[in-house]
């Protein structure tokens, strides 16, 4: 196990229970209320699946049984990784791939992760179960996983919200578990003297530092400037925000932390992951808050996959990707992988809660500098609410999306944040970014253009691609990119591990 | 009868936005063409209605959220589901629709004042009215696209006898383009609030 994921360790009825969790802080509170649900005559697949649906999204438990089996059930917005492997006749979960030990690189693994962007959301491709080594595998999220310790995976069941009880009760019962939902994580944060808070001026991000600051917790505000037209009403409302909850503001220029901005240090993620492309940017809000000795980052990610989307419809279906972009063996393990996830569409609902946050870059960044992101909109009580929401809104025939925010925080969010017209655009911000940093990305691609090419990508029809988005001849965003992006977090991924030419590591299936 | 301002808008590279009412399409140019005395004149542009910048004359959306993203169904709106789109309003916003090359903005407001002369009959319509109207022709056409939205709002606007503003704006330095119409400052219908992300190349003032 990685050290920057805590772990509580609970013997009952001979069987062994981990709680893993990325906030250490919270992690007592989290097992007691899982422990709830411990089932008097032990932990089996089913009854592990029913607990499950209490399970903070970001965490995962495994059990070890008395009759050889283990069990994992890993939250849909788990924010770090799981893996396990059949080793001499036992059977590993972990949570960090030995790269590095191994060096033996899954070419179907790698494709997949470049497969998955055809999937609006689809952040860790969790609808493959290869991962980037081989001969392991993901323990996917928002999944309930039974292991044999000679056989590997037995069985899955995905920990879908949709199942649970539906709530019988109306909108003002709806707005008092909205309340509690954010007292308890207010609550959770109360241990820490001070907090970082993301200002964007949206409603998601300003309830998470009320909900703080109401347990007392000093809040220290960032907000991303851009000096663009689309952008010309958010400085002021930003500033409101800040000064209606008494919060001091550090203002960046947003330019200067364009997507696709190389950093000065890179992660060495356990697979390749298309936030990296923000990295420049997170990177500088992850060393604010080290700076000042905070830990937590307040986020509001996930607040429009609860409550402005409708957790009861899944997400879209695969969109298809450039052929141009894969060798003709690669546009076949293309096919093959998409074909794949749609033969799983149970994880392209939006209640399993898969959807909500792609935070992967925490661990690295808990490993680094030592601050990661915290969200209320990935806790389970809110995640619950937005399902509460959904089939609310499904029984009156009316989506409000998150008029029920503004409805239960009337007294507490300022007006300039319910007032506000409507998230901008960053399509602008895209097509500048491509502009300012198409050699970076480029250089990226051309340096590990060996094993890309050997994966079963086409590295010169994507250099051509970056060319064209940089020029604006293509200004798609999330259509004509997506094959970019992820070939970037590929190639930075091998250029991370040391992959630059084929013969760097070996390579499997 | 109408007047074209319009604004050559920097992309930030040194090259510059300009829009063609008169071939209705977006060009980025280098800027010693964008500012020949001739290429405006090519494109419809006339130098006496140039403006440095040009500021989006609306400010306000009268009804939203009803078809592309449901946001808030108001009664007025629950009302207008089922009936039928008067077919004369159907007809120009599928005209303005498909053949949007042909019908270039001075093209379909000269034809949207020619029909209000023609018919003869003005209509006191509010501007919520108008709002509805145009929100009922794209229900029942099941097509929302902004193109045939500002002319088709522009048109209704004439009949009720009110001057307004059809503006094409572009969210730089991307190709995505809007166009919207607005009657002192407030749109009428836009379903999903979206114009302010589009500086305006061309604001055109329509009026009887």
């Amino acid at each position: 196990m990685r050290e920057a994921v805590a772990v509580r360790r609970v013997e009952h009825r001979g069987q062994t229970l981990v709680y893993l969790s990325l906030f250490d802080d919270e992690l007592d509170p989290r097992l007691e209320e899982f422990l709830m649900f411990t089932p008097g005559e032990g932990w089996s697949e089913a009854n592990l699946a029913g607990a499950a649906l209490c399970l903070e999204p970001t965490d995962a438990v495994i059990i070890a049984g008395r009759d050889e089996d283990i069990l994992v059930a890993r939250g849909g917005a788990c924010n770090f990784p799981l893996y396990w492997k059949v080793i001499a006749g036992s059977t590993v979960v972990t949570t960090a791939l030995p790269i590095d030990g191994e060096r033996r690189l899954s070419i179907a693994g790698l494709i997949d992760s470049v497969a998955v962007v055809s999937v609006t959301y689809q952040n860790e491709p969790n609808l493959s179960r290869h991962a980037p080594l081989n001969g392991w595998f993901r323990c996917r999220r928002g999944t309930v996983s039974r292991f044999s310790a000679s056989a590997g995976c037995l069985s899955e069941r995905p920990i879908d919200l949709a199942d649970s009880a539906e709530d019988k009760h109306g909108r003002d019962q709806l707005i008092g578990a909205i309340r509690l939902a954010l007292d308890k994580f207010g609550r959770r944060q109360q241990g820490r003297p001070r907090a970082l808070v993301e200002l964007s001026g949206g409603i998601d991000s300003t309830l998470a530092a009320i909900a703080v600051r109401s347990h007392g917790v000093e809040l220290h505000g960032i907000s991303i400037h851009f000096p663009y037209y689309e952008f010309r009403f958010e400085d002021n409302i930003q500033l409101a925000v800040a000064k209606s909850l008494g919060v001091v503001r550090t203002r960046r220029d947003g330019s200067s932390v364009f997507p696709y901005a190389p950093p000065d240090w890179w992660p060495r993620l356990d697979e390749p992951a298309t936030c990296i492309i923000a990295i420049k940017r997170d990177l500088m809000m992850a060393r604010l808050a080290s700076g000042e000795g905070i830990d937590r980052v307040l986020v509001g990610q996930g607040g429009d996959q609860v409550f402005s989307e409708d957790m009861l419809q899944p997400v879209p279906g695969p969109m298809p990707l450039a052929r141009g972009a894969f060798s003709a063996a690669g546009w076949g393990r293309v096919e093959s992988a998409r074909a794949l996830m749609e033969r799983f569409p149970r994880y392209l609902r939006r209640s399993t809660l898969t959807y909500l946050h792609d935070a992967r870059l925490d661990v690295a960044f808990k490993e680094y500098v030592g601050a990661i992101t915290r969200s209320p909109f990935c806790d389970i009580d809110m995640a619950r609410c937005g399902m509460f929401w959904a089939r609310l809104s499904a029984r009156d025939g009316v989506i409000e999306g998150k008029r029920i925010l503004a409805e239960a925080f009337a007294k507490e969010l300022p007006g300039v944040v319910t007032g506000r017209r409507a998230k901008v655009s960053w399509d602008g911000i895209c097509a500048r970014s491509y502009a300012q940093h198409a050699d970076s990305i480029i250089d990226e691609i051309e340096r590990v253009s060996a094993p890309l090419e050997h994966i079963g990508l086409n590295a010169r029809w994507l250099v051509r691609r970056v060319r064209e988005l940089a020029r604006w001849e293509k200004t798609t965003f999330g259509q004509d990119d997506k094959e970019v992006f992820a070939a970037y977090a590929l190639a930075t991924w091998l250029h991370s591990w040391g992959v630059e030419r084929v013969r760097d590591c070996g390579w499997g299936d | 009868m109408t007047r074209v301002w319009w604004t050559r808008l920097p992309a930030g590279d040194g090259r510059v936005f300009l829009y063609s009412p008169r071939f209705g399409c977006t060009y980025l140019l280098e800027p010693e063409l964008a500012t020949s005395r001739v290429l405006p004149v090519l494109l419809g542009l006339s130098s006496r209605d140039f403006l440095e910048s040009l500021v989006d004359p609306a400010t306000a959306v009268a009804l939203t959220g009803a078809f592309e993203k449901p946001l808030v169904v108001s009664p007025g709106m629950e009302m207008e589901r089922g009936r039928n789109a008067p077919a004369l309003l159907t007809l120009l916003y599928v005209f303005f629709h498909r053949l949007r090359r042909v019908a270039t903005i001075p093209r379909a407001t000269r034809l949207a004042v020619s029909l209000v002369k023609v018919r003869g009959v003005r209509l006191p319509l509010t501007l919520s009215e108008i709002g509805l109207r145009v929100m009922a022709v794209e229900r029942s056409l099941g097509i929302s696209d902004c193109y045939p939205r500002a002319l088709l709002t522009a048109y209704l606007c004439l009949t009720a006898g009110l001057r307004c503003e059809i503006t094409v704006g572009i969210l730089a330095p991307t190709a995505k383009m809007h166009a919207w119409c607005s009657t002192d400052g407030v749109i009428p219908f836009e379903p999903v609030t979206r114009h302010w992300w589009y500086s305006p190349l061309v604001v055109v003032e329509v009026a009887g």
